[in-house]
Order: structure tokens, then C-alpha cells, then sequence
């Protein structure tokens, strides 16, 4: 029997009536502003639906969070000369590499050892900069920001903010931001490649990314002005937006309880691995003395059943900032939907592992 | 003869992976065959033994007793030899 734990990734299994709003949709129309007027109720739905999940905003449909990133972040860097970006020390390379593609000066913002960022610290000398982009939760440590506080700092300083809620949305509520990116395949559980970038009434305009036809004003020669047309030329994925909706609209999933998460945590320690950060979502990054992370991965893939991510996660920064770089870590991530005992598994195959080392549990 | 290679992908620093197929299943004389100058990670007790040796010159490989194929591991300053380094390393292994 095979435990899956590498939800942090893609949630699996999907949402049946994703699957289901998936299949029917092929069967409409083309949504294109009218064409089939059920297609277009798909939509307009399905961005009612996603936008009410973070808190509200306008819904642009991309293809998944790394768009929805680049996106906001080449839009946001048009708006200054200087281009000085204060960040998470816990970036993802969605918003890392587009942020170096578009040569930003990059400024971590103060934090502590688990790369949580210091607020009091932030409030008292706030950087001298032009975007903030934060990482709600961390990919690599489960680690939440204090979003609401770095928030109110941006707003009270007139900095827009763009936000990576990929691994929060869908387990928090009213996510704060100018611009808030996030996939459907996560805690949604809906499918890969459909994303929305929400935009808040506040968030600054910002140039499309993409140009091209939106269904009407066909004779202008640049992109209209208002949201969502700005920034979703040419034809809708309708399918894809049509299973975001329907995953979105299930009953809410729970987040995973602050005490199971402590408490693997523990376990794993106890078992002999290292847990790396402070994990406040159920995302635990560990790594075990003398083993390499991708091994470890492997071992517990073949001798005990887990699939388990190993590596970098695509956050070298945050590897960095944790010293894990560059072999990375071992990542555990379930939710609420995950059987008991496939972190029993996990505890009982960390111990058998770091038994097994040479030198045993002293290795 | 080359032995069958896939590249996989991996979150890692830069690192090649290649996998390669064996001729025939990994056993544990195999690996405790290895020359003595690889620094060798064997961990015999699991349910399915798992190795990794690391051989000089920034590469590695490693693999599971009974499965058919091994990972060798190309560091970044030596990926342009990865096939070459990961049919080596299968020689080495197999003793051919």
C-alpha cells in the first residue's frame, strides 16, 4: 500500500465534481463574451466562486500560480525605475525568477531563524522599496507569514504587495494583498493548469502581460482597461475554470489542526530526524544525519511504501536562508483527508531509516 | 554496448540525474563487490537495501538490491560527460 504525502505538490486525489464540472464543460460552447450564454455564466460563476475563497477581488484566470505571478510581478515592476523589490526569505522560483528576469534589486526583509518575518522589526525600519512580494506559506517549511501585519505596513507606506497564497489558498480565509496568485491543484484539489491572479479595488493597474483578441472592442489597438478583460486574451480555458469553480465551491476543507502538525513534528524528531523551520501548515521539511534528502525520498518510496518529496522544492532561496542548500530536504505534506496511518509510516520509517544508518541511531 | 539512459528530473542544485537500466537486477554481491576507494553507503537492513557510492571525480550512483536500474548522480561541473560518467558508472558496478 502506497501513502501519498506530497500534497504540497498536487492534492490527490481530485475533486470528483471537479472532474465532473470538467467533462460537462467540454460540452459547451465558447464562452468568448457571449457566444454561449452558458459558458459564459461558467465563468462568470467560477470567478465569483475562486474570488470569495481569498476574500474577494477580482478573479483573472491564468494557468496556474507561476502565471498569475509573473503576471503581477512584471506588471508591478513597470511601475517604478528603480524596480526595488523587499521579499520572504522563503521565495519560491515563481516568483524568484521572474523578479531576477526582470531585474529587480531583491531586499529581504528582516526575520527569524525559521525565515518568518520580524514585524516589529519591519514596522520600525521599513525598506526603502517599490513592491513587497511575499510567500504566504512556505512551499519548503509550512511556515505561515504574519501577512495581515506586512499588509497593513505596505498599505500604511503605499507599497503594493503581491502575494504567493499557493499553498494557503483554499485553507485561508480573506488572504490580504494588491494581488493575490494561486493554482487550483492544491489544497483545492481541483485541476493543473488553471490559476487566478485576484485583484484587489486597491492594487495599482498594471500593464497586461499577454496581448491579443478579449471579444469585444475588437477595433482598439491595446487591451482594455478593465479587469478581468486586461488580463485574459485570447480564449478562456473553460474546462479548466469550469473544475476550479466546482473544486472551489466544495464544502471547505479544514485546514489540518496546529496539534497534528506539532505533533509529527515531535514524532519525527523523536524518530531521529531533523525537522527544518517552524511548520504552521501541513508541510514538514526534515532531513536525517548522513543521508541525502533524495535518498532518503527513494528509500521510503521503495522499503516502506511513502512518496514523499525530496530536493529543493524550486526555493534554492529558501534552502539558503535554512542552511539546507543545496542537497535541500525531505517534505511531508498531507491534510485533513490524509489516514492516520500514513504518518505513522512516516514516523516508523524515519526511525527504521536512521537505524539502519552506519553507526545506527549514532550515525 | 551502452546500457538504456533516461534523464530525470529532480528539484536539485543543478545536478544531472540519469537513470540507467541493468542488463539484470541489482544484487548485494554487487555492491559489496564495489572497490574499496568509493565511499560507500550501504544499508542492508531495510526491507529493500538501498546504496550509494560515491566515486571520485563528482559523481555518484546509487540503487536498490533486486530493482534493474541505477541513479548516478552528475555534479554540475561534469554534466556534459553524464552519459559518459553514467555508463562508467554501471561498468563499475557490474564489474564488466
Amino acid at each position: 500500500m502506497s501513502h501519498y504525502l506530497n500534497h504540497a505538490a498536487t492534492s490527490l486525489p481530485r475533486a470528483p465534481h471537479a472532474i465532473t464540472a470538467m467533462i460537462d464543460a467540454m460540452a459547451l460552447g465558447s464562452p468568448d463574451r457571449g457566444a454561449d450564454a452558458n459558458a459564459a455564466a461558467v465563468i462568470a460563476e467560477a470567478r465569483r466562486v475562486v474570488a470569495d475563497r481569498v476574500g474577494g477581488g477580482t478573479t483573472c484566470f491564468t494557468a496556474g500560480a507561476t502565471a498569475a505571478l509573473n503576471l503581477a510581478i512584471a506588471g508591478a515592476l513597470t511601475l517604478s525605475e528603480r524596480k526595488r523589490v523587499a521579499h520572504d526569505p522563503l521565495l519560491h522560483n515563481a516568483s524568484l525568477r521572474p523578479l531576477l528576469a526582470h531585474r529587480a534589486t531583491l531586499q529581504p526583509l528582516p526575520h527569524d531563524r525559521h525565515g518568518r518575518i520580524d514585524t516589529a522589526a519591519l514596522a520600525r525600519d521599513f525598506p526603502d522599496c517599490d513592491l513587497l512580494v511575499i510567500t504566504h506559506i512556505s512551499n519548503v517549511t509550512g511556515s505561515e507569514q504574519p501577512l495581515d501585519a506586512i499588509a497593513e505596513l505596505a498599505r500604511a507606506r503605499g507599497v503594493p504587495l503581491i502575494v504567493d497564497a499557493s499553498q494557503s489558498a483554499g485553507l485561508r480565509e480573506a488572504i490580504p494583498g494588491d494581488f493575490v496568485a494561486f493554482s487550483a491543484h492544491k489544497a483545492f484539489a481541483g485541476p493543473p493548469g488553471v490559476g487566478a491572479l485576484v485583484v484587489r479595488a486597491h492594487a495599482p493597474e498594471i500593464p497586461p502581460m499577454l496581448h491579443g483578441g478579449t471579444g469585444g472592442e475588437s477595433a482598439a489597438t491595446e487591451m482594455p482597461r478593465e479587469l478581468p478583460l486586461r488580463f485574459e486574451a485570447g480564449t478562456p480555458n473553460l474546462p479548466g475554470i469550469a473544475a476550479f469553480a466546482a473544486a472551489a465551491s466544495a464544502p471547505k476543507r479544514r485546514p489540518v489542526a496546529r496539534a497534528a502538525i506539532d505533533d509529527l513534528c515531535a514524532r519525527l524528531q523523536r524518530a531521529g530526524a531533523s525537522v527544518v523551520g517552524a511548520p504552521d501548515a501541513a508541510i514538514v521539511s526534515f532531513t536525517i544525519t548522513g543521508l541525502e534528502p533524495r535518498d532518503v525520498a527513494r528509500i521510503m518510496s521503495s522499503s516502506f511504501g511513502v512518496e514523499l518529496r525530496a530536493g529543493l522544492h524550486c526555493a534554492p532561496l529558501a534552502h539558503r536562508a535554512l542552511g539546507t542548500f543545496p542537497s535541500g530536504t525531505a517534505r511531508v505534506s498531507w491534510n485533513t483527508e490524509t489516514d492516520r496511518a500514513a504518518l505513522d509510516a512516516v514516523v516508523a520509517a524515519v526511525g527504521a531509516l536512521v537505524g539502519s544508518r552506519p553507526g545506527g541511531r549514532d550515525g | 554496448m551502452a546500457l538504456p539512459t533516461r534523464h530525470l528530473r529532480d528539484c536539485l542544485g543543478g545536478d544531472r540525474i540519469i537513470e540507467v537500466t541493468l542488463p539484470r537486477a541489482l544484487a548485494a554481491a554487487d555492491i559489496e563487490a564495489l572497490s574499496s576507494d568509493h565511499a560507500l553507503t550501504f544499508l542492508r537492513d531495510l526491507p529493500k537495501p538501498f546504496f550509494r557510492a560515491d566515486l571520485r571525480g563528482g559523481y555518484s550512483m546509487s540503487g536498490i538490491v533486486s530493482e534493474r536500474t541505477i541513479q548516478v548522480t552528475v555534479r554540475l561541473a561534469r554534466r556534459g560527460e553524464a552519459e559518459v560518467l553514467a555508463q562508467d558508472a554501471a561498468r563499475r558496478l557490474l564489474g564488466a
